[in-house]
């Protein structure tokens, strides 16, 4: 259990031990192993992309790099909207919840109607240079939603009606526009998330066996109703069978990593990859290549990632006092953790081919921004809660005799420029520490 | 908002974090899996499926006369294929086959048949499998003759401009409006004044249009540039396999493969030498594992055949990145290329050869340098045609061979025969060796020998009477060498028999026959058993001994060159493909005749006497130019074949007619041994032919004169 601290083990409302320094000791105002594992994750994916785009790339542009601008281009969005949203309190997205949940209702009806097709589903919009993805949308949207209702009931989620009733219904609405897509793989990420969500927040675990088995028993209708699930889940269990057809990317992706042995064949050296026998290296598939192209090492290194941002989330989930934020979290680590999860257990073929991407890595701008705007709300909640907001008014711990000595001189040598200096220093000057008083 | 159960909470949370950590740890199990303990298998299977491995075939080598002249060479030969899957979408076939339809200068029904066979094999199941669309691109030589193509060089105004009608499918030749002279005549052209401004040439009947519109269906042609010509029959043509290669990208799909077709420029100047190539079957894929793709030639008979490893060289291997343009190339190992064979065989003197048996319906003809033991000419009639059955035989070509009485695949040059009265010259030396009989002494010929109880009869019924060994020789007298033989005896005889190489492999590189030297011992284990008789027999060459024409004229080389019984060979050196001497083969002098030089000297006597003294067997043989030396041999070979018509039978009655010549009989230099089956009369009728061939070799400057102060040179032939 993450969330088995000293601290945790105390009551729910605990009043701020005066051991400040011990809690500091573990906690920064930002949780920072998250958004190193984040910005790992998404430097990682710019050179993946690139490397698994190259070759295309350049047979049809003429610029190896035509795919990569557009992803560096989605990825410094990204990082934008990151840190804009650590800086925006996540309390002041509550009212927005209907409204963006009507949005995205909206948007996911709109694409239906005037979407862009590819392959053989409608999942764009088109935007003026910009395709965006309502599904991705939706996502956040959900989290959102659920986080606010599960918050405003508080304790009567414990009540069959109360528990499920709404959220089922708005989870069945997103799902069935989802699936109009068709997008089974958002289709699976809203259930499971409510699922989930209902489960933490303490909804009877007999309900949700009940409706995991009725939701199993709808799935598989919808599977076999459909030709191209049922093919998919069938190549799903022998892919090998199916390799010339739907098993193809399952078998393509499954050499990909395979093949990538311990060490990988180098970056830009993955044969599979880069003569484009793996299909969708870029989105979807792009575990793939980096299997091949780094071997087991990077396949260590990005569920080493994955987990610990799940890891991180949790905590904050579990360390934050007021329940949007806490719900908030927790969907949020959910949807991160869910996407990476099920997207690698396909690549892996060990589940059936969904159409999900991986967060940070995957090439694709809503996948990337969605994600992004959400480890942003993620940090604000780990800034905000009570533990961060410790550091704000604690003093600065005793300086050891050797330290007052070196920051002495260090004080001299840096002294203050003067005169039209002063202005250059001007963005690095030191900020008075707030007090408490204002803190508050 | 107040959290009553915040511990229980945390629980929940921490059984999802739970959860979350077993699917990780799951991920990373089959990665372990897929990576670590399969990752040898799944690179292999990778390397499988990213990369495709090339055949480089390797260039089979050419076979040349002794000057170099090509007897066997490889042809380059484009093939035009297009694979379905590639124009699977309806306007991209449209496009593509458009484009073709105009590069190549298609019909429209041309264009429209291949454009329904596309969408048969795309909706079919043969999408991927490559569709042929023409089968033999023009590049580098000429589809009628097969001459090099050489770039047309006309004036630029001169010549008119070349419009194709994409409907009708003809090539139209344009003039300017203002044009008054045929272009290929200078003839005064009539210009119509129909619509269409077309002219005609009164002289030369060609018709012209001014207006890039055909004159049939009124479609708008278009330019193209046939700018090549063929030296040899002055057509023209385009440089399709160019042409293509330049458009290759708007033809998606579309590949020109590159094979090589053996061609023989003069397919029956020495076919059975040479031999042909044909489909490589399992007995030779298995014999050869590795060697051969399933679409190989391989060489069948002759030369093609017996030196298959030196032609074929190594066929290379590259692995290609799949769908990356060839350039990246995993793993390439260049093919090695087949020698150049360089034959004995002298064309001009082997087109003489078959000038002189052109009358024969059945026979041989082989011209050996004497010293040497090298082939100078060998043809053998019928003869076949090698470039069809290179090309695949058709039916009624099979049928016309496998009908035809006379054996057209047989090499009769290395089939065994009688070799009736020409063997005389075996049981001569064993007179004068083992000493039977003194050159001067003499056998009486009443015209038949009794003996064992059966009349054995000379072909001169009324007998030589007596007769010495010269004269013996000279007439061909039987009954000198039933005497003679029954005193040598049989085994004796067959010694002597194996000393000129009868009965055993003359040494050529091809496949050949050895003929047989019977013995006491092979009668007994016939169901005759031995008869005292058969020893007459086969000292005159008849009975069971079977020698072939080549051998016969090995014997008769080691005759001439005073007993130097040399190993027969056919190929001269290897090169590679820049003419590098890679191996020359020398002559080899296999045995040497135990026999003094003044008993060859008289055998050599009785031999030039046959052809030179007025009354001799072989005296349709002389020449004025020179001295040549012989023997005739007229081989009872009465046959009956069932179902042979009557000109058949007629023919299977006749006699073997053999003659073996060496000439100059003072400077021996060349052997000619010509066999007719069941031809006639060895003099009459087979001498004319050698004597013919003869003639020839000093036509065509073969004989080089000794230099008296030196020994015979051991190149005798060498040109």
């Amino acid at each position: 259990m993450a969330a088995t601290t000293p601290d945790m083990a105390a009551p729910a409302r605990r009043e701020y031990t005066p051991d400040l320094s011990r809690e500091l000791g573990r906690v920064a105002p930002w949780d920072f192993p998250l958004l190193a594992a984040v910005v790992l994750l998404m430097g990682l994916g710019a050179v993946m992309v690139y490397s698994a785009t190259i070759n295309e790339a350049t047979q049809l542009v003429g610029d190896g790099a035509a795919k990569l601008k557009v992803h560096l281009m989605h990825l410094s969005l990204g990082v934008g909207l990151l840190v804009a949203f650590t800086f925006v309190d996540y309390k002041k997205l509550r009212p927005l919840v209907y409204p963006a949940l009507l949005g995205v209702i909206f948007l996911l009806v709109f694409v239906i109607v005037a979407g862009v097709e590819a392959g053989n589903a409608r999942r764009w919009l088109a935007l003026p240079g910009f395709n965006v993805q309502p599904a991705e949308l939706a996502k956040l949207g959900f989290v959102l939603f659920l986080a606010h209702s599960i918050a405003k009931k508080g304790g009567r989620i414990r009540q069959f009606t109360v528990a499920f009733v709404p959220h089922f219904m708005v989870c069945s609405v997103l799902i069935l526009l989802a699936l109009f897509q068709p997008d089974f793989g958002t289709s699976v990420i809203l259930v499971v998330l409510m699922f989930t969500m209902l489960f933490a927040a303490g909804t009877r675990v007999s309900y949700i066996t009940l409706f995991v088995f009725v939701g199993g028993f709808l799935a598989f209708q919808a599977i076999a109703s459909n030709d191209m699930r049922l093919g998919r889940v069938l190549a799903s269990i022998d892919p090998w069978a199916h390799r010339d057809g739907r098993g193809y990317h399952m078998v393509a992706s499954q050499i990909a990593i395979g093949s990538g042995g311990v060490t990988g064949q180098g970056i830009g050296y993955g044969g599979q990859t880069l003569t484009g026998l793996l299909p969708e290296g870029e989105t979807d598939f792009i575990v793939g290549v980096i299997g091949e192209q780094l071997g087991a090492i990077g396949m260590i290194l990005i569920g080493a990632a994955f987990m610990l941002i799940v890891y991180r989330g949790m905590r904050i989930a579990a360390r934050t006092e007021e329940a949007f934020g806490r719900f908030l979290a927790f969907g949020i680590t959910l949807l991160l953790g869910l996407q990476a999860v099920i997207n690698m257990l396909v690549a892996v073929a060990l589940i059936p081919t969904k159409g999900l991407t991986l967060p940070f890595v995957s090439y694709g701008g809503s996948s990337m921004l969605v994600n992004a705007i959400a480890v942003g709300i993620l940090l604000n909640i780990s800034r905000s809660h009570g533990i961060a907001t410790v550091r704000a008014y604690a003093p600065p711990p005793a300086p050891t005799a050797a330290k007052r000595k070196k920051d002495a001189v260090r004080r001299q040598q840096t002294a203050a420029p003067t005169g039209w200096r002063a202005l250059l220093r001007w963005p690095l000057r030191k900020k008075r520490r707030q007090t408490l008083e204002e803190v508050l | 908002m107040p959290e009553t159960n915040s511990g229980g909470l945390s629980r929940r949370f921490g059984v999802a974090t739970v959860l979350f950590t077993a699917l990780f740890v799951l991920l990373m199990g089959r990665f372990f899996w897929l990576q670590i303990v399969r990752g040898d298998e799944y690179r292999e299977r990778a390397r499988v499926s990213f990369t495709t491995k090339e055949r480089l075939p390797a260039r089979r080598g050419e076979i040349k006369d002794r000057n170099g002249q090509v007897l066997a060479r490889n042809i380059p030969h484009y093939a035009l294929t297009i694979l379905p899957r590639s124009v699977r979408k309806p306007d991209v076939r449209q496009a593509t086959l458009d484009r073709l339809a105009t590069l190549l200068a298609m019909t429209r029904a041309q264009r429209d048949e291949l454009d329904a066979s596309v969408v048969a094999a795309i909706e079919g199941d043969a999408a991927w499998q490559a569709l042929p669309v023409k089968d033999d691109l023009v590049s580098t030589t000429c589809p009628y003759d097969g001459a090099a193509l050489e770039l047309a060089q006309d004036e630029p105004k001169k010549a008119p401009q070349l419009l194709y009608c994409s409907e009708c499918g003809i090539v139209h030749e344009g003039l300017p409006a203002d044009a008054t002279a045929c272009p290929y005549d200078g003839k005064k052209l009539a210009w119509g004044s129909d619509e269409h401004h077309t002219a005609t040439c009164p002289k030369c009947k060609r018709s012209f249009v001014a207006a890039p519109i055909c004159p049939n269906d009124g479609t708008l042609l278009t330019p193209i540039d046939k700018n090549l010509r063929c030296p040899a029959c002055k057509r023209r043509f385009t440089d399709e396999v160019a042409v293509i290669t330049a458009h290759r990208h708007e033809l998606p799909g579309v590949r020109v493969e590159t094979g090589f077709h053996r061609d023989y420029p003069n397919p029956f100047l020495a076919a059975h030498l040479l031999g042909y190539m044909n489909l490589v079957n399992e007995k030779d894929r298995d014999a050869a594992p590795g060697v051969y793709p399933p679409d190989a030639r391989v060489g069948r008979t002759g030369v093609e055949r017996a030196l298959e490893p030196v032609l074929r060289g190594e066929a290379g291997e590259a692995e290609y990145f799949k769908g990356a343009d060839k350039g990246v190339t995993r793993d390439f190992r260049p093919a090695v290329n087949g020698l150049d064979v360089w034959l004995t065989i002298d064309a001009r003197l082997q087109k003489e050869v078959r000038q002189a048996m052109r009358y024969q319906r059945s026979g041989a003809a082989v011209v050996l340098a004497a010293q040497t033991g090298e082939l100078l000419a060998t043809y053998s009639v019928p003869g076949f045609d090698p470039n069809a059955w290179s090309q695949g035989l058709s039916q009624e070509a099979w049928d016309a061979i496998a009908k035809n009485p006379y054996d057209p695949m047989l090499d009769k040059v290395l089939t065994a025969y009688a070799p009736g009265s020409v063997y005389k010259i075996v049981a001569a030396l064993a007179t004068l060796h083992d000493h039977y009989a003194t050159p001067e002494d003499t056998l009486n010929c009443p015209g038949f020998y009794e003996f064992a109880g059966r009349k054995f009869r000379c072909h001169y019924r009324a007998g030589h009477g007596p007769v010495n060994l010269i004269q013996a020789l000279k007439y061909s007298c039987d009954v000198y060498f039933y005497k003679t033989g029954e005193r040598i005896g049989m085994d004796r005889l067959a010694d002597y028999g194996h000393l000129f190489g009868f009965g055993e492999h003359t040494g050529i590189e091809v496949y050949e026959r050895t003929g047989r030297v019977p013995t006491k011992a092979y009668h007994e284990d016939t169901p005759l058993g031995f008869q005292p008789g058969f020893t007459l027999s086969t000292a005159i060459g008849q009975g069971s001994m079977t020698a072939t024409p080549l051998q016969v004229a090995r014997a008769f080389a080691t005759v001439a060159n005073g007993g130097h019984l040399m190993k027969a060979h056919v190929v001269r050196q290897y090169t590679d493909e820049n003419g590098v001497v890679v191996q020359r083969f020398l002559p080899v002098e296999e045995a040497r005749l135990e026999a003094s030089p003044e008993e060859l000297a008289r055998i050599r006597e009785g031999l030039v006497r046959v052809v030179n003294d007025p009354d001799g067997t072989g005296k349709e043989a002389r020449l004025d130019s020179m001295v040549v030396a012989g023997k005739t041999g007229t081989a009872e070979a009465a046959q009956s074949r069932p179902g042979a018509d009557d000109e058949l039978r007629q023919w299977l009655k006749g006699d073997h007619a053999w003659f073996a010549a060496y000439a100059p009989a003072d400077d021996p230099q060349v052997v000619v041994v010509v066999f007719l089956e069941h031809g006639g009369g060895g003099g009459r009728h087979a001498a004319p032919v050698a004597k013919e061939i003869l003639r020839a070799w000093m036509r065509l400057g073969l004989y080089q004169a000794r230099n008296p102060n030196e020994p015979a040179p051991p190149t005798t032939g060498e040109r």
